[in-house]
């Protein structure tokens, strides 16, 4: 599912990420890529378990953004999935938020 | 007091396999009383090893690989048998900002221990888990 506020657009996942359907998350990241917006949110706070080919897909997304001069920052971050997101040092090279609205004002700059 | 060590083993050839295998090791680590985020940790770990065993096997054509779970008083240790020959499982705890490559960092942070041993033609990937005191 998708919004949008401003320049702003979110993503919020709400499954969990398994070998299962980690291709369709992959496919959801990289049309929000294709949006027009330049700062990009992706709303994790439903999810307790990802695996390492969507933790895959997630670096990419970022790494993929910032070379077209956007910004994709994760929202919902917590848990086990913020234990699964420290082992893998996410924080040293993604933006990472407990909620939705940390995420958007850290991009309207509050 | 006899000692009795449980084994329990399934086949993998699909990935559907893989998701029975997950939430085998789930049902057992529930059993055994581990805590919920163990569970569901040792529910990845499951995953991220059967999926390297299974990309492997079927690049060189040599699925079904098998696993085994076996339950020793507090620990659960799952072992991935494949056929080949032994691998290294050197685990560079580094940033990663690649799409690949995260597997065995999780693991490794996951599972007590956790090796690579030969078998004959086979190669065994160990998992070891203790339960907390």
């Amino acid at each position: 599912m998708e919004t949008k506020q401003g320049a702003i657009c979110t993503l919020t996942w709400t499954e969990d990420i398994t070998l299962n359907n980690v291709e369709s998350f992959r496919q959801a990241l990289e049309t929000l890529l294709n949006e027009q917006a330049d700062y990009l949110v992706v709303n994790m706070e439903k999810v307790n378990y990802i695996n390492s080919a969507g933790l895959g897909a997630i670096a990419d997304s970022v790494m993929t953004a910032r070379a077209c001069q956007k910004e994709l920052v994760i929202a919902g971050v917590k848990g086990s999935l913020a234990e699964i997101f420290h082992i893998v040092k996410f924080s040293s090279f993604i933006k990472l938020f407990a909620t939705e609205k940390e995420a958007l004002d850290y991009f309207v700059g509050e | 007091m006899k000692h009795t060590i449980m084994i329990r083993t399934m086949t993998i050839m699909k990935p559907a396999d893989i998701l029975k295998a997950m939430e085998v090791t789930e049902e057992l680590a529930e059993r055994m009383g581990f805590l919920p985020c163990d569970c569901l940790f040792l529910r990845l770990a499951t995953e991220e090893a059967c999926m390297n065993a299974y990309e492997y096997c079927q690049k060189v054509q040599k699925l079904p690989f098998r696993l085994f779970w076996k339950i020793d008083e507090g620990q659960l240790m799952i072992v991935v048998k494949q056929q080949g020959g032994c691998f290294s499982i050197t685990n560079h705890d580094t940033v990663n900002t690649g799409p690949r490559g995260r597997g065995l960092q999780l693991i490794a942070h996951i599972v007590d221990d956790v090796y690579v041993k030969q078998e004959g033609n086979n190669v065994l990937f160990c998992m070891c888990k203790c339960k907390k005191k």
